[in-house]
């Protein structure tokens, strides 16, 4: 599982793709940011690693490197 | 998961009430995320149980049914009129029928209509019952709160009325249910009866992710099941009417379980999430009846956690009454 894909994964989520986000990049910081946002990155997540994250999951999490080590956990 | 299999009952039609009042969406991200532009919603004079009132009489009105003969009536809803007594029986005497009419009320939503049919035509094909009326329906705009986002654009209000019918040329229903209440928190009324939390909401709450990956998760597998337990075929399957969630969610489902978009329906554009409503709305608005050796496939999933899929092949075409508005 590479970083700088995921990365790329996670900003194909949004309509008009952010600029300047990193791994460090606390999530909830990037405009567009909203639930809906959040829906597609759990999907995204769902078919690219058939991995299930909960809301409460996403919620203890700050930033992107964040969903990638826990994804990375429960890939094994 | 409970499989069941019903002889010896058809369903006969359906008719939809929606109120006039149409709310629009606005936010462009929102309506092509969830595929809801708008909704109908009531005003604070009209319950649930006033839409499904107007589509049953419309529905015995078009199809010159007898009152006399309706001895089950079962009223699926998570917005009674009052939390006691049952709106079942308030809708028996307005509909004017007989006292020998079994009346229950049942309080599910999203897999509401299976769980409905399922028990109208159990109870009737045990009792040889001649007629049944199932009214399914929700005015869940009631329930959310204003400025929450992720649910007061989403939902819209319903009322739906199926007339089933004993008959012994029927082919067999098919149903598979099953639910998972440790999701119970998932979609909540909080504070809604008599377990009192720690705050004081009573708006309806809704887990976005949690309810979508049972959704995304759940759904697929469960209908799969169904499917090799009774070994049907899908590519056999004229139409599959799912709760309508929302378009991203549904989406998804259809393509983990493989099936074409064409053989689906979709009423989420000008009605939304109209909950417990779903299938048989859409079923009024986009498919306009079934017609006879058409086999049908319903799914509805959501709220409990809770759900049901129902198989048949009609023997008769199931008429279905212009959509009413009041």
């Amino acid at each position: 599982m590479e970083q700088e894909k995921f990365l790329e994964q996670f900003i194909a989520q949004f309509d008009d793709e952010p600029t300047g986000v990193t791994m460090d990049t606390d999530f909830r910081d990037i405009d567009d940011w909203d639930s809906l946002t959040a829906l597609g990155v759990i999907s995204m997540i769902d078919d690219e690693y058939n991995v299930k994250l909960s809301g409460e999951e996403l919620k203890s999490l700050k930033s992107i490197r964040d969903i990638f080590n826990i994804v990375k956990t429960k890939i094994g | 998961m409970s499989f069941i299999k019903i002889e010896n009952i058809s369903i006969v039609g359906i008719s939809t009430a929606v109120p006039t009042q149409t709310s629009i969406n606005n936010n462009e991200k929102f309506i092509k995320a969830t595929g809801v532009a708008e909704k109908r919603i009531t005003d604070k004079k009209i319950c649930t149980s006033d839409l499904c009132f107007e589509a049953a009489e419309k529905l015995i009105s078009d199809l010159s049914i007898d009152k006399n003969d309706i001895e089950i009536l079962i009223f699926v809803t998570q917005t009674p009129d009052y939390k006691l007594p049952v709106t079942s029986t308030i809708l028996q005497h307005k509909l004017g029928l007989q006292q020998s009419c079994l009346c229950l009320d049942i309080p599910l939503g999203c897999s509401g209509y299976v769980y409905g049919l399922t028990t109208i035509s159990s109870l009737m094909n045990s009792g040889k019952i001649k007629k049944g009326l199932l009214l399914v329906g929700d005015t869940i705009s009631k329930e959310v709160d204003k400025d929450d986002q992720s649910t007061e654009p989403l939902f819209g209000d319903a009322g739906t009325a199926t007339l089933l019918s004993y008959d012994e040329n029927s082919n067999p229903m098919l149903f598979g249910l099953g639910s998972d209440g440790e999701g119970y928190e998932s979609i909540i009324i909080p504070n809604s009866g008599s377990r009192v939390g720690n705050n004081e909401t009573k708006k309806l709450f809704l887990n976005g992710i949690d309810v979508f990956n049972f959704g995304t998760n759940k759904i697929p597998k469960v209908v799969n099941q169904f499917i090799d337990n009774f070994t049907l075929d899908k590519d056999n399957i004229s139409h599959f009417v799912f709760h309508q969630a929302n378009k991203f969610m549904n989406d998804k489902i259809y393509k983990k379980l493989g099936i074409s978009v064409d053989k689906t329906s979709s009423s989420l554009k000008k009605f939304g999430n109209t909950s417990s409503a779903t299938i048989p709305l859409t079923i009024v608005t986009e498919l306009g009846g079934i017609k006879k050796d058409n086999s049908i496939l319903f799914c509805g999933f959501g709220v409990g956690l809770s759900w049901g899929t129902f198989y048949t092949k009609m023997n008769n075409d199931i008429f279905c009454s212009k959509l009413i508005e009041i």
